[in-house]
């Protein structure tokens, strides 16, 4: 049982890195024989000579992340990517979906298959692709988008989970919104299941909760890949209670999104802080599940400046008055969660707050939409870690932003000329405004 | 030679007999009954049209209320067919004409055939069916639709107001989350299969080579174990298998089935002429598809193939020659590929001058022809139903040329001939300044725009 990773653009290709770093530090913790072994297998293949290689597949236009991130890994001694394993050409997409989806996408579709189907092949149970990717620049998004559409047809019995990140709000690329609106709204015909993170809170947890005074790049991208890392390693679940799960992504689709006009998730995590503060720190499990459960009916990204005087709508009212009316403006509606805990002591902690029916959408039963996985291993250094996955209505903000602007700067038709001098039409970025307003309109009449 | 290709022909045709039964078409007749029939053959007729008829049926089963085309009469039947085959787009006198055959011996086999390959190739017929039969068998596979018909049929039956519209929305979020659930549960079914079967093989081919080869035999002794709604499932993938190995196959011989359907063609085209009856009324005659074209575009686009293989020798011989020339004189790779580049704009270019010199000579050869006999020679006026022999002749009254016409046609004539000028006089400058880029050491200026 195997994720085969593939590592998409700058960003794709950075966060890649992070994540098998942090993995294989994590895996490579005391006392974690059998955690080891599953997640080893999970995401490395061994060679003839004991080297474990990553499953992974490097993806750019430019060539220098990705030699980066390969000299990095061979260098850390624990782990390397493989030999033929990366796809790179001398020329990026210049930030521009369209050039990426019409133009390198299709022109490397073959080299690119090559290398997935070979990682897929060497499996022999493929439990899903991964792929990272930024949804602003123009090979992660529009290449991404291209490959991810590509493999869709190549397996299409097979989970994609595509985990993407949306650029800072302030903006690094003037076009970010096109290519963010653009690439969501294919992504959402062809995964399964969209993974968010924002730059702007995971830049906020760094400044915030790890006290890091100049936050580079690689800070933020740690922190991703902190997070994707406690939601990927080994865990027990429902279906396998005794075992490491053998289907992690198919297990966390089917309690996430069964249904396929949600597909956004977002994650949240505590404890999050440096590592000096961490040694003086203790933590029990009702006071961190209490403080995840607020995070998420408040929205909130972390667990500094939780709005406390959000509350779930009592079970009178909502029983009474059916609809939206009843409830909370700033109150975050769930259609499921799963929370994910680490550590010592998982089958001490309480879940009850998470079960409350007033947290969900009236339609499912709580038993749908709640799920826990458990693992007794601490995580990445922290004694007590616990993450949630939630298909909820945080998203809706960030991505209204993100729709708004694009549409004002389409409204004027500023840039669209770079767009369709490689085949985008106009057509195709009304049909993608259309898509992602019907993606709004179904969370926030949930 | 040709025995190996008459071998090819019927093994092409049979593997699409086997796609047509595995699409659940009706009476596929055998290889040979299309071989007699491209003869024209009376005894293939009948065959023929029992395919005919039955693969229609199967593709507008849905829209007609005619079903069992076996105990109707051949006066029904042909009625179906030929109204089928007109909605089809197909149009030749026994379908369209007002005398329809009371026998299927009249219609003839060959007819029937081509009948047939028109109507396989309209519109991914194939893919159609194919992919309606895997939906049958292949129900999870597929997403569930987001009904939003349903929920405005539900509107429309109960009322925008009522509060069961608001209920039922939800009941369908809930089944359709379900629904979701279970393609996804199936899905990782599906890859633990995979896994339980690639570890199967490993072990079975470690223990003995030769069990690998007879899977059947181990099957056979496993399914007495085995529950039924196991074996139902396992006839259902190999079903599917069979289907869809049957289309793959298929696909790989399709270009050999259109060439042997192109001399099915050329064949009743070479009988025509004979056995063309005189007395269709003209209106109809005007709706047979002749192609007398047919050998002018066979010449055009064998003289488009010998163009473009002219243009890539071309091409690779000045590749070669510029290859020599900039490899030890720089050495600088870069420098190649940017005149290979610049070639290939080059020949892209002269490609499209090329193409639009001929359309153009096509186009001017007809008015520059159109115009001299009329001043000589007027013919005797044409039918005017006829143009579909070709030379759309110039507009004529009773053989005198309009002067109006006349001037408007010298005008054409004049713009065609200003452009063929201006391309010479491209051709000229680009010819002249890949010359001189070879020259080393001379730099052309090109003189000022006035």
């Amino acid at each position: 049982m195997s994720i085969v990773c593939l590592q998409l653009g700058q960003c794709g290709n950075q966060i890649g890195h992070e994540l098998f770093s942090v993995i294989s530090d994590d895996s490579n913790g005391a006392n974690r024989k059998k955690y080891k072994q599953c997640s080893d297998e999970r995401f490395f293949y061994e060679t003839s000579t004991g080297e474990l290689v990553a499953r992974s597949v490097l993806v750019d236009m430019e060539p220098k992340v990705i030699s980066q991130a390969i000299a990095k890994a061979s260098k850390s001694g624990r782990w390397r990517y493989g030999d033929k394993a990366d796809f790179s050409q001398k020329q990026g997409s210049g930030n521009n979906w369209a050039s990426g989806f019409c133009v390198h996408g299709p022109r490397h579709e073959e080299a690119v298959e090559d290398l997935v189907r070979m990682e897929i092949e060497r499996c022999d149970r493929l439990a899903g692709i991964f792929t990272m990717m930024s949804v602003a620049g123009g090979t992660g998004s529009g290449v991404g988008t291209y490959i991810t559409q590509r493999l869709r047809d190549l397996y299409p019995s097979s989970f994609i989970l595509n985990q993407v990140t949306w650029p800072y709000e302030a903006g690094e690329v003037i076009v970010q919104n096109y290519n963010s609106v653009l690439t969501l709204s294919h992504l959402y015909q062809l995964s399964d299941a969209i993974l968010v993170h924002e730059n702007d809170t995971v830049h906020t947890i760094c400044s915030r909760l790890m006290n890091i005074k100049h936050i580079s790049i690689s800070d933020v991208n740690k922190v991703i890949a902190h997070q994707l890392a406690s939601v990927l390693q080994p865990a027990y679940t429902a279906d396998s209670p005794c075992h490491y799960s053998t289907n992690p992504i198919g297990e966390l689709l089917t309690s996430l999104v069964c249904h396929p006009e949600y597909k956004l998730l977002s994650l949240c995590n505590i404890p999050q802080m440096s590592s000096t503060s961490l040694a003086y720190s203790v933590f029990n499990w009702p006071g961190l599940l209490k403080h995840l459960r607020q995070m998420l009916i408040a929205s909130a990204r972390m667990e500094e400046g939780i709005d406390w005087t959000v509350s779930a709508p009592s079970a009178v009212t909502s029983a009474g008055e059916s609809g939206t009316n009843s409830r909370q403006k700033s109150f975050n509606l769930s259609l499921a969660n799963l929370l994910i805990l680490r550590g010592k002591d998982v089958s001490t902690a309480v879940t009850d707050g998470f079960r409350d029916p007033a947290l969900y959408v009236p339609w499912l039963k709580t038993e749908n939409s709640f799920s826990t996985w458990t693992s007794p291993v601490a995580f990445n250094g922290y004694e007590k870690s616990a993450t949630l996955v939630s298909n909820n209505q945080s998203l809706l903000k960030p991505l209204d932003n993100i729709v708004r602007k694009a549409w004002n700067m389409f409204a004027s038709r500023a840039y669209v000329h770079q767009y369709t001098k490689f085949g985008i039409c106009e057509e195709d970025f009304l049909d993608s405004f259309t898509a992602l307003e019907q993606i709004i309109s179904s969370y926030t009449h949930l | 030679m040709s025995r190996e290709k008459s071998v090819k022909v019927k093994e092409v045709i049979s593997s699409l007999c086997k796609l047509l039964s595995a699409l659940s078409v009706e009476s596929i007749p055998t290889a040979e009954a299309f071989r007699r029939a491209k003869f024209n053959r009376k005894d293939a007729a009948v065959d023929m049209w029992s395919l005919l008829s039955g693969l229609l049926q199967r593709v507008f089963a849905l829209d007609c209320a005619c079903r069992d085309s076996k105990d109707q009469g051949f006066d029904v039947q042909l009625l179906f067919v030929r109204s089928a085959l007109s909605h089809c787009g197909y149009g030749p006198p026994w379908v369209v004409g007002p005398w329809p055959p009371s026998h299927i011996e009249e219609v003839g086999s060959r007819d029937l055939l081509l009948a047939f390959g028109w109507v396989l190739s309209s519109g991914n017929l194939l893919d159609f069916l194919l992919a309606e039969k895997i939906h049958q068998l292949d129900t999870l596979s597929s997403e569930p639709l987001i009904a939003q018909g349903l929920t405005q049929l539900d509107v429309a039956a109960h009322g925008p107001g009522a509060d069961t519209t608001v209920k039922k929305d939800q009941v369908l979020h809930a089944l359709q989350w379900q629904y979701g659930k279970l393609r996804l549960q199936w899905k990782s079914l599906l890859s633990a299969q995979e896994e339980k079967s690639k570890y199967t093989h490993r072990v079975i081919s470690n223990i003995s080579p030769s069990a690998v080869c007879q899977p059947h035999i181990t099957g056979s002794h496993h399914s007495n174990t085995t529950s039924t709604a196991l074996d139902k499932e396992l006839e259902r993938i190999q079903a599917l298998n069979g289907i869809l190995e049957a289309y793959l196959d298929w696909k790989l011989h399709e270009p050999l089935f259109w060439c042997w359907m192109d001399s099915v063609i050329d064949s009743s085209l070479a009988d025509a002429p004979e056995e063309e009856p005189v007395d269709w009324p003209p209106g109809e005659r005007s709706v047979r598809v002749r192609c007398p074209h047919g050998d002018e575009t066979r010449r055009t686009v064998r003289q488009l193939d010998k163009m473009l293989l002219r243009l890539k020798t071309e091409l690779r011989a000045r590749r070669i020659e510029q290859s020599t020339l900039t490899l030890p004189s720089q050495g600088r790779r870069q420098g190649a590929s940017w005149l290979s580049e610049s070639q290939r704009m080059e020949v892209e270019r002269k490609v499209s001058g090329y193409l639009e010199g001929l359309r153009l000579t096509n186009t001017s050869a007809i008015t520059s022809r159109g115009f001299l006999p009329c001043l000589q020679d007027p013919q005797p006026t044409k039918p005017p139903h006829r143009f579909h022999t070709g030379e759309p002749g110039l507009a004529m009254t009773a053989g005198k040329l309009q002067a109006s016409t006349a001037l408007n046609e010298l005008r054409e004539r004049e713009a065609v001939l200003q452009w063929q000028l201006e391309r010479l006089r491209q051709n000229m400058r680009v010819e002249m300044q890949r010359q001189a880029s070879t020259m080393e050491g001379i730099v052309l200026i090109p003189p000022l725009k006035r």
